[in-house]
């Protein structure tokens, strides 16, 4: 039996009110001090991008300051919830601006003009009429550490700044030329959706399912990174076809105790139980609250999946809802067979106590 | 006593013996303290969760002996430390006995049938998860079955031969091989002796602790195949939740001779229905006589299931088994 499915996947997909430290010293080179983790994702290379985009900087010029709180990091997000490109972009796009408006000051008070007559292009700042005038950021840099105040975060930051970023900030005071933002809390609830068509066949004596072909298409916002976009929305994929049609948690009401440990009895999805190929797309429209315009896919993308699997399968059933996830081989054969009613189906998912 | 997880090997006496009469000597010598490592697929996970907790283990895959496939007067015979692999790629056993090659080569995932032997897909422990839990049930050597209760979590259990244990034969090439009248040749210092794959195996009612005739000191050590069945029409297929790395739901191990349209003897063998592999000699008499259709498939498919006692979680391998015996015979 042949069964198609059409399924959507929301998911709120982005936050605020972290904060972002970037620092530069004579060298010039861009040390962007991020607290993102990585899951695989490499979500702590792609916010710092939006630092880089910011100072015009090229990414070898850049130095990602990662993994181990000791190494003065700002409070970020914890990788969680969809929300890692749109919350920590807003971070570091911020504090790259306060070091931009600070790179200006320094050069219209060394170079004459007001910061507002400055721009930067080939890691200098120059004056617009005269891109003569100007100083490389590695000197601007060097002049800031002369300077020492505000430009080294030794004094006027934001007084909004998290305890842990306060910390970070002290430690890293006078030792280098500093950016520093705190993101203010936005308004609304920046949404992640994507969209998932599919077509299975159902075997109705094994009780089987096979997915014969499946496209998920996920509105995020700007796409900073395509095969990371793909990566999430196939990644989402086997996450949805686990829940809606393998993954089940069990636990065994009579000694209170977890009974699908280890991944064999988990049953995570392995690659013949997920399609050949997962076609994806994207919109690729900017999100107004958000300085690249980017938003979260992770979430949605297992959403869709698991819906359009779930109505796929009820569709080959002449409609049949079963009411829980996962679909599993044994609940399709008793449907199949009229035992649904003898027959109980296992509570997963939960404790029945 | 509950399964707990540790990061390190537990203090086992490890012997690799290279030659087949230091390996039974040592068998002789430690008895039930000495655990037969083949593959160690169904080794390493008891010795992980500390579920077995063996003294010394004995590996046996250095034995070039009790490796390889050759062929005999009257058939095959195969080592039993033989890869699983190494089966289902063999020229020899895939054109003469594509039942066992189809068997072994869905088993588990391929990294499994890499290093899993043939013999330790035949002897591995049931899959109950009680069991591999460490609980104390009767086959722990306890006195209940948690799988067999009003609220057991029971949907992988067994529909027949149930005796206070309700576990089944998880493996995927034992009903190939009973379908294949195979013989198995058990070795120990005392000598050798022959027993027909069918009556290899055992349930609860015979030996609640033991899944197979193999008492201590002895050891699988190959399998020989008659060319009884060579070149037959065969059926093989296995329905798991998941299509790698898991266990069947039932499988079906199916051979018939056929002149012109009718069957002229069959073997249809059935696993993970019965702590044994559950050969369904009623159905191979059935059909017997009559052609490879649909009419003969549905004639026969309750009887394939006769006697079956459902448990609270499992009535879905009934209509499964049928399916499996219908397609089998449908061909």
């Amino acid at each position: 039996m042949v069964g198609l499915g059409i399924g959507q996947g929301y998911h709120n997909a982005g936050r605020s009110g972290m904060d972002g430290i970037v620092m530069m010293g004579p060298d010039g080179r861009l040390k962007v001090h991020n607290g993102v983790g990585n899951l695989g994702t490499y979500s702590y290379a792609a916010v710092s991008r939006a630092a880089a985009e910011v100072l015009k900087m090229p990414w070898d010029r850049v130095d990602i300051i990662t993994g181990r709180t000791d190494l003065h990091l700002p409070i970020t997000s914890p990788q969680d919830g969809s929300n890692s490109i749109f919350t920590n972009t807003r971070t570091f796009y911020g504090a790259a601006q306060d070091m931009l408006t600070k790179m200006k000051e320094i050069a219209a008070n060394d170079l004459g003009g007001a910061p507002e007559d400055y721009d930067i292009s080939n890691e200098r700042v120059h004056q617009i009429a005269d891109d003569s005038a100007g100083m490389t950021f590695g000197e601007v840099a060097a002049r800031g550490l002369e300077l020492g105040g505000k430009y080294t975060g030794e004094a006027e930051l934001p007084e909004e700044l998290a305890e842990w970023t306060q910390i970070a900030a002290d430690r890293l005071a006078g030792t280098g030329f500093m950016g520093i933002f705190h993101d203010p809390r936005h308004e609304g609830n920046p949404p992640g959706f994507t969209v998932t068509c599919c077509e299975i066949e159902l075997d109705k004596e094994t009780g089987k399912i096979e997915i014969h072909d499946m496209i998920s298409i996920g509105e995020a916002g700007t796409i900073m990174h395509p095969k990371g976009m793909d990566n999430q929305l196939v990644g989402g994929a086997v996450w949805g076809i686990g829940l809606s049609a393998l993954e089940r948690h069990l636990y065994d009401p009579q000694n209170g105790i977890p009974a699908s440990t280890g991944y064999w009895q988990s049953k995570v999805p392995t690659y013949l139980d997920c399609p050949l190929k997962i076609d994806t797309g994207w919109v690729d429209l900017p999100d107004p609250e958000n300085p690249v315009g980017a938003r979260g896919i992770g979430e949605p993308s297992q959403g869709s999946v698991s819906a359009a699997l779930t109505a796929a399968i009820t569709d080959a059933l002449d409609g049949h809802i079963f009411g829980a996830s996962p679909i599993t081989t044994d609940m399709i054969l008793n449907h199949i067979a009229g035992t649904s009613e003898e027959s109980v189906p296992l509570a997963q998912n939960n404790y029945r106590g | 006593m509950v399964a707990t997880s540790h990061d390190v090997m537990p203090d086992i006496e490890l012997y690799q013996p290279a030659d087949e009469a230091t390996a039974l000597d040592l068998a002789s010598r430690l008895g039930n303290e000495g655990w037969l490592l083949g593959g160690g697929q169904d080794t390493y996970g008891w010795l992980k969760d500390r579920n077995k907790n063996p003294s010394a283990m004995i590996e046996l895959t250095q034995i070039d002996a009790w490796k390889g496939i050759t062929e005999t007067v009257d058939g095959i015979e195969i080592g039993a430390v033989t890869t699983l692999t190494d089966i289902a790629r063999d020229p020899l056993i895939q054109s003469r006995f594509g039942l066992l090659a189809e068997a072994a080569g869905i088993v588990a995932s391929p990294q499994i049938r890499n290093v899993g032997t043939l013999g330790g897909n035949l002897i591995q422990d049931t899959r109950c998860w009680y069991y591999r839990r460490g609980l104390d049930c009767y086959r722990a050597g306890g006195n209940i079955c948690y799988a067999d209760s009003p609220e057991g979590l029971n949907r992988e259990h067994a529909l027949f031969g149930a005796s206070r244990c309700v576990a089944v034969t998880p493996s995927d090439t034992a009903p190939a091989l009973v379908a294949l009248d195979a013989t198995m040749v058990i070795s120990s210092t005392s000598g050798q002796r022959e027993i027909p794959a069918q009556d290899f195996f055992v349930g609860p009612d015979r030996d609640i602790l033991n899944m197979t005739v193999l008492n201590e000191g002895e050891i699988l050590t190959a399998v020989r195949i008659p060319n009884t069945w060579a070149n037959a029409e065969f059926y093989f297929e296995k329905v798991a939740d998941r299509n790698v790395w898991d266990f069947a739901l039932v499988n079906v191990a199916a051979a018939f001779r056929t002149s012109g349209e009718n069957i002229e003897d069959a073997r249809i063998v059935c696993g993970a229905v019965e702590c044994v592999p559950r050969r369904l000699q009623d159905v191979e008499a059935a059909i017997r006589g009559r052609s490879r259709s649909d009419s003969t498939a549905n004639a026969v498919a309750d009887m394939a299931t006769a006697g079956a006692r459902p448990l609270n979680y499992n009535n879905f391998k009934v209509p499964l088994m049928q399916n499996l015996v219908k397609r089998a015979i449908r061909g």
